[in-house]
């Protein structure tokens, strides 16, 4: 075995480690979970219907968060008896292919509403779109947003949002955009012919070739559309033209990657929560794999061993960023199953890796500081006093600097933005906020390239002065030349 | 063979060693005798890479401790007095984990750790953690991990201290073996006597300097017989007659003829009319006796 993988596994797998760890996954996924539940409060609704009317059936396809049809969703059907002109509700629920049917009594005049009941019991009332009245035609029934933007937002891997449009007889809900190029689309047909379809950049002169479909009879489709490639934001048509020479077109927006800006800052939020208390382990770290054999002699047997200096740092230090790197993993990979399970988001993978990255660097060019440190102090009780002053030093810097600021009358504000330069996470951090479009919590970045060079020097070289001291480097070198 | 060439170290304004020079001759043992805080130790670390010299150099089988310390390295085994290692881990795993920077795999550092450990007597304790060790079991366990790449030169640093009688008669007869086998062993103790019976060559250090490097027969030498006397009726003429063979020193009826120059018969013969001997033998000072004799010149 790699000694280095030997220092990763005795760092890592140690109960001060793991239960850190456990606490921070589990801080992190009920963090996830609370935030996760204030998103969902916030959108008002996540299931939308796409169906038709024929005489007097009502069929539907619930259709779920993810763009799937959904089973076992409560459905109301809310009309009026045209005889005893009260209000009466029908209720149904979606069966295992999300389907729901009603039957319409004929001294109904018409069905006002529909009420979908989500899981989590709150009930959102949709008001119907469909022109009921006329008997046959299709219903698509989104989300109370598209009565005032007519738009909605779908928290799938591919989101889109769709301009909609019903009571005509063709109605499609585009529910997915797939990477190889697929567009799922829920097509409500009321006019039995074939189908043909086609794609559009919106503004386009250029009409697009038209693909055929099969015939399509009355009833709700699950199709998948072969569309190419999608650019990211950027609105689209796509038209469904019959034989019969009828066209219709339904307009949406890719918003392939999108992330909203509460479902960032939550993450943001409990990763900072971890970079400022998770170093504390790599303070303990250093203390035990340099500090303390380093006090009690135990490097001693190994430096007459035939190993070099050089080598004995190079193990102790992989140990630690291996640690680093599986810890930064599972409190993501926690965060991540939290969002996407719980909340039912998935964050954008480049922006994950940015505040990925952040993370792992943070917690290595803290480790790099432990252990020059480390290195310095020939007593582990030196050091671990020292490295704690610096810990808090380190972290709280920016509460006391501003705070003495503050105290002295200056304008703090103008002072932020260089505070910021003792971190790589900050650098990182910002790209991903960024990347969303959410405005980074403190103005960072006056001087991008001033600000990657010292989150590179707050990684390079505290491990370097480390490695010059724990190898005594000089002295080598002046024996070397001295002759010795 | 170890070469020390003129290393000196400082620990800030005391000097530890100063000048260090002499050498560990393959198939031989060396003792390295010298008061507690003589510089023993010091020397040792040194040669052993543990430290670096200040000035100075040391050569294990022709390369340097400085500039070669991975081949120089290779070939010297150093048993400190209380060894340490990372008290936490495993025997075995402390083996392999070492074992691991010398390019051994798992499965041969396990049946290497299993050979070795067997041969310093440590074959059924690979699974214990490290502090549960005994001191003896300690310096068995850093034997055995210096001899993973076979070395030629062995630097015992009080390696006797604080070891049972087993424990003591292991590593004499370990380093007897050695000899044997034609490897360098410097064996260092405070206590001459301990080594007497094992050295060829004694190295006297004292101050942090070389004071004398004898063979082990001329230390033997070097010490003087004094003559014993003891008689029930001395007198002021006794002395006389004694102070012609040597330093007489008179202690109530028994007098110790230091320096003796002449012969027992002799001596008993001359004095026998006048004097009722009751006590007369030989005696020889002991090697602790010879070391305060050599350090006392130098101080």
């Amino acid at each position: 075995m790699r000694p280095f993988i030997y220092d990763f596994k005795r760092s890592f797998v140690r109960v001060s480690t793991i239960t850190l760890l456990v606490l921070f996954v589990l801080a992190g996924v009920g963090f996830g979970y609370l935030i996760g539940r204030g998103v969902k409060a916030d959108i008002p609704m996540k299931y939308s219907i796409v169906g038709v009317l024929v005489g007097n059936t009502v069929e539907g396809i619930v259709i779920g968060p993810h763009g799937n049809p959904s089973p076992g969703v409560k459905v109301e059907l809310i009309a009026i008896n045209s005889v005893i002109n009260q209000t009466v509700s029908l209720v149904e629920y979606s069966n295992s292919s999300g389907y729901v049917k009603f039957i319409i009594n004929e001294s109904f005049l018409s069905p006002e509403e529909l009420v979908l009941h989500e899981e989590n019991g709150k009930n959102a009332t949709i008001s119907l779109v469909s022109p009921f009245k006329r008997e046959v035609g299709t219903i698509i029934l989104l989300s109370p947003a598209i009565i005032f933007n007519y738009s909605f937002i779908y928290a799938s891997p591919y989101t889109l949002l769709q301009q909609q449009g019903a009571g005509f007889p063709v109605c499609a809900l585009i529910a997915n955009y797939y990477p190889n190029g697929s567009l799922r689309v829920y097509l409500a047909n009321t006019m039995p012919d074939y189908f043909y379809y086609g794609i559009e950049p919106l503004g386009s002169s250029q009409s697009s070739a038209l693909t055929p479909l099969d015939h399509l009879g009355v009833g709700i489709y699950s199709l998948i559309l072969n569309v190419g490639k999608l650019t990211p934001g950027r609105a689209y048509q796509l038209v469904f033209k019959t034989s019969s020479n009828q066209t219709f077109s339904f307009y949406f927006t890719s918003l392939t990657p999108y992330i909203s800006e509460e479902e960032v800052s939550s993450v943001i939020f409990n990763i900072s929560t971890f970079v400022t208390y998770f170093p504390i382990i790599f303070l303990y770290l250093a203390y035990v794999l340099i500090a303390k054999p380093k006090n009690y002699g135990a490097l001693d047997f190994l430096f007459s061993m035939p190993i070099t200096r050089g080598e004995i740092f190079i193990s102790r230090y992989l140990g630690g960023i291996l640690t680093a790197l599986a810890s930064t993993a599972l409190l993501f990979i926690a965060s991540y199953l939290t969002l996407s399970v719980i909340v039912g988001v998935t964050i954008n993978g480049l922006v994950f890796l940015y505040l990925f990255l952040g993370v792992f660097l943070s917690l290595i060019s803290f480790y790099g500081l432990m252990l020059l440190l480390a290195t310095l102090f020939n007593s582990s009780s030196a050091y671990m006093a020292i490295s704690i002053l610096v810990y808090i030093l380190f972290t709280f810097i920016e509460t006391l600097v501003f705070a003495i600021l503050e105290f002295m009358g200056y304008d703090i504000a103008k002072y932020e933005a260089y505070l910021s330069y003792n971190a790589p996470m900050n650098f990182l951090s910002y790209i991903a906020y960024k990347m969303v479009g959410a405005s980074p919590p403190s103005p960072l970045y006056l001087n991008p390239p001033l600000e990657i060079a010292t989150a590179i020097l707050w990684i390079a070289l505290p491990t370097a002065l480390a490695y010059l001291k724990f190898t005594e480097y000089f002295k080598v070198r002046k024996l070397i030349r001295s002759g010795s | 063979m170890i070469r020390i060439e003129h290393i000196s170290k400082s620990y800030g304004n005391i000097k530890a060693i100063d000048d260090v020079t002499f050498d560990v001759h393959n198939g031989e043992i060396t003792a390295f005798v010298g008061l507690n805080g003589a510089g023993k130790t010091t020397t040792i670390k040194v040669s052993a890479g543990v430290i670096y010299p200040d000035r100075g150099d040391v050569l294990i089988d022709g390369y340097s401790i400085i500039k070669d310390k991975k081949i120089a390295s290779k070939s010297v085994v150093w048993v400190p007095e209380l060894p340490s290692f990372e008290m936490d881990m495993r025997a075995m795993d402390y083996f392999i984990y070492i074992a691991g920077y010398l390019g051994y795999p798992t499965s041969e550092a396990k049946e290497l750790a299993r050979e070795l450990l067997s041969r310093v007597g440590l074959e059924g304790a690979e699974r214990k953690r490290l502090k549960d060790y005994s001191q003896g079991m300690k310096k068995r366990f850093a034997l055995a991990l210096s001899m993973i790449s076979d070395p030629q030169n062995f630097l015992f640093d009080e390696v006797l201290n604080g070891l049972d009688p087993e424990g003591i008669a292991f590593f004499r007869n370990f380093a007897l073996e050695l000899k044997k086998e034609g490897k360098a062993v410097l064996f260092s103790s405070h206590i001459l006597s301990e080594v007497e019976n094992l050295a060829d060559r004694v190295v006297f250090i004292h101050k942090g300097r070389i004071v004398r490097v004898m063979r082990m027969d001329e230390v033997r030498n070097f010490v003087k017989p004094y003559l014993f006397l003891r008689v029930e009726n001395p007198d002021s003429s006794l002395l006389e007659i004694l102070s012609k063979y040597g330093r007489v020193e008179q202690s109530g009826n028994a007098f110790i003829i230091r320096d003796f120059n002449g012969d027992i018969g002799e001596v008993s013969y001359s004095i026998s009319t006048r004097y009722k001997i009751v006590e007369i033998r030989m005696g020889y000072s002991s090697l602790e006796e010879v070391f305060f004799s050599i350090i006392g010149d130098r101080k």
